[in-house]
């Protein structure tokens, strides 16, 4: 048998896809039906807290087909909410479209937990877009009317639009 | 008196409204509570506060999942911050944790494994149950953990291997009796070998919940209320336990949806009765 150390770092491994150690219970374990489950647990839990905590970015992706490929490509393995959001709304900003990039900046801006002011500018009405996300209708065809937000807690309601640009 | 509770995850006071008149017992788990400030994980002030408001109405029990009791290389040490600040704050009843993994080298597994049960673990658990025994001036309880994998095997029974924590540390178990219609259901154990087996004395608090089954394997998620077949598995077994002190239903926070706080409050009374029932036969 393994020592403990070895017997963690192979059902690490074998849990990620990196390898499969030869070890019998190792190999057993690469065999069956629960790893599957178990990857899938990992996966389902991570979108179930995502979907929570960065709604809106979820929600365009989702409605744009573009959120398994952005869930996918996070580069995070963090227990921590923040982290994993952080990340999530990192990979949906680098993905290309523009107004998915602008949902995601706008999301990470309300989710920091400090009190710096960020300006976040839209290619439309803001207003279009986040009603339409947060009562889950698809976005409307969108006029292309540059705004601006200004995202700090110092604001009742997180925002506001300060001005066209 | 067996006290019935519940788990609560923070800053919900609709749960509190509907929930907290129907519990006797409420269990927070530090690395649910907490958020991360300056890249640290901390307990809001806030938090802590409105813990303090539930503590004057209920005990206040700390069940944690971070601390990754069996990694081979060493405790998560940022979970022993959250729960001392808890514990500076909170009359907590006890502390308890799951005998599992969560973390390989510091790298977040995203699920809790169970390690093999051999003596190497064992030693290693020994030492680790010891220590935070020390630090904590609290009873300190084990929980076994669901595995969705073939059995690691060992030296020990699972039953075996809880009890010889519980010889050589003097900690006690939390009983989780839908964690043992998973690991029946998967085929790793036989209920009635692990119940004859287990030091039922060292049993003091049992947990309950409903998950799902997934491509024919009966996974640990606490999302639903919970089988009638659950309650009369706690009815079996809580006249052979004569030290459990609390029976608790567990949900996960992203869950309360599914049952909603009526239905939590619910299944509070449906596990009193239960009790009540167990403790009159």
């Amino acid at each position: 048998m393994q020592s403990l150390r070895e017997h963690q770092r192979a059902m690490r491994d074998l849990i990620r896809g990196v390898a499969i150690a030869d070890d019998p219970y190792i190999v057993a374990a690469s065999r069956c039906i629960g790893l599957d489950v178990t990857r899938d647990t990992i996966a389902g839990w991570r979108k179930l807290r995502l979907d929570r905590n960065c709604r809106l970015t979820t929600a365009i992706l989702r409605q744009r087909g573009l959120y398994d490929d952005v869930f996918a490509s996070i580069v995070s393995e963090s227990p921590f909410i923040e982290e994993l959001s952080n990340a999530f709304l990192e990979a949906a900003m680098a993905q290309g479209d523009t107004l998915v990039s602008t949902v995601a900046r706008f999301e990470q801006a309300i989710l920091r937990d400090d009190d710096v002011e960020r300006w976040i500018d839209w290619p439309c009405n803001p207003y279009d877009v986040l009603s339409a996300l947060l009562t889950g209708d698809e976005i409307p065809p969108l006029e292309n009317a540059p705004h601006r937000t200004v995202v700090s807690r110092s604001i009742e309601g997180m925002f506001r639009v300060a001005q066209h640009v | 008196m067996i006290g019935v509770g519940v788990n609560y995850e923070g800053r919900d006071p609709a749960f509190v409204a509907t929930v907290l008149p129907f519990a006797d017992v409420v269990e927070v788990t530090p690395d649910a509570l907490a958020t991360l400030r300056g890249g640290v994980p901390v307990i809001p002030r806030e938090t802590i506060d409105e813990l303090r408001a539930i503590n004057e109405r209920a005990a206040i029990t700390l069940h944690g999942i971070g601390l990754s009791i069996a990694s081979a290389d060493s405790m998560n040490e940022s979970y022993f911050a959250l729960a001392d600040v808890l514990t500076q704050h909170l009359d907590i009843a006890w502390h308890s944790e799951h005998l599992g993994y969560t973390t390989v080298d510091g790298e977040f597994l995203g699920t809790m494994l169970v390690p093999p049960r051999t003596d190497e673990a064992l030693d290693l658990l020994v030492e680790r149950v010891k220590a935070i025994q020390q630090r904590y001036a609290k009873p300190f309880l084990l929980e076994h953990v669901v595995s969705l994998f073939p059995d690691a095997g060992g030296d020990y029974t699972q039953a075996g291997f809880l009890n010889e924590i519980v010889r050589r540390t003097g900690c006690g178990i939390i009983l989780d009796v839908y964690n043992l219609e998973c690991d029946v259901h998967n085929g790793l154990c036989s209920a009635d070998a692990f119940l004859s087996e287990l030091d039922l004395a060292a049993v003091r608090e049992m947990h309950i919940a409903c998950g799902t089954v997934d491509r024919g394997l009966r996974v640990d998620v606490h999302s639903r209320t919970v089988r009638d077949e659950t309650l009369a598995s706690l009815e079996r077994v809580l006249p052979a336990a004569p030290n459990v002190e609390a029976v608790i239903y567990e949900i996960l926070g992203p869950m309360v949806p599914n049952v909603g706080y009526q239905g939590i409050a619910n299944e509070l009374q449906r596990i009193r009765a239960v009790v009540n029932d167990a403790i009159a036969a």
